[in-house]
């Protein structure tokens, strides 16, 4: 009987501690994406021009128009200057990583033709990178997986 | 005083004088960019040393998450401008050193 008793007590100290340990951890989140989300606007522009720098590239390289990549990438930056979570994460997100690309592969363009040095691009990566971290933490665990991480 | 304790006055007071919400993380942020002053130092003289700079601080201010509700922008921009100050003063006399 005391063991019945006993298995009782746990099962309704689970029941009420899972739900409150939830909403806990849904808070901390709530609070972490109204800070997060203003501190990663001024990384929307240098983030963007690099991509362009990618995409004029590619242009001048096959000739073919990258008009509508770039009114992507403005999109994307307008979205993210926005330091709203909730447009942050409807319009931005999904654009990341077509915007990390090009930007990564921007980088590389800029390492390669000297206008920036090993040190200096790498600090640029890194930028891209903890911009990534800071957009998983404003998407949530759903977009965690898919916003990207240093190459 | 070593450079860590300077960037963690540097950066508590960049964001307490902007009335930002400093961070969750703000230990995070003077770890980071105390390790990156170091990389900086590394890098002075390279193509794109004020780009590198501006972009270290802008990691400082994410790893911070240094944000504020009213003029959010613009207090971020301020807060970078003031990290980068910093880490270029910084990174210069490590380079040096």
């Amino acid at each position: 009987m005391k063991w019945i008793a006993a298995l009782c007590f746990v099962g309704l100290a689970v029941l009420w501690c899972v739900p409150v340990a939830s909403l806990s951890g849904c808070a901390s989140r709530q609070i972490s994406t109204s800070v997060v989300a203003p501190a990663l606007g001024s990384s929307a522009t240098p983030i963007a021009g690099w991509a362009m720098v990618e995409l004029d590239a590619a242009e001048a390289a096959d000739g073919v128009s990258r008009s509508e990549d770039r009114a992507l990438v403005y999109e994307w930056a307008d979205a993210v200057r926005s330091a709203d979570a909730a447009v942050i994460r409807s319009e931005a997100v999904p654009l990341w990583p077509y915007v990390r690309s090009w930007a990564v592969a921007g980088v590389t363009r800029l390492e390669d033709s000297g206008r920036a040095g090993p040190l200096v691009a790498d600090s640029f990566r890194e930028n891209i990178a903890v911009f990534a971290e800071g957009l998983g933490r404003v998407a949530g665990p759903v977009y965690n997986f898919d916003v990207g991480g240093s190459e | 005083m070593n450079v860590a304790d300077e960037l963690r006055d540097l950066i508590s007071e960049a964001a307490e004088s902007l009335g930002a919400s400093a961070a969750e993380s703000l230990d995070d942020a003077v770890d980071y960019a105390a390790r990156r002053a170091s990389h900086l130092a590394a890098a002075v003289g390279e193509p794109g040393y004020m780009a590198a700079l501006e972009a270290e601080a802008r990691n400082v201010a994410i790893m911070a998450a240094v944000g504020a509700s009213d003029a959010a922008s613009a207090a971020d921009e301020r807060f970078v401008r003031i990290v980068q100050g910093g880490l270029r003063v910084i990174a210069g006399v490590l380079s040096k050193a």
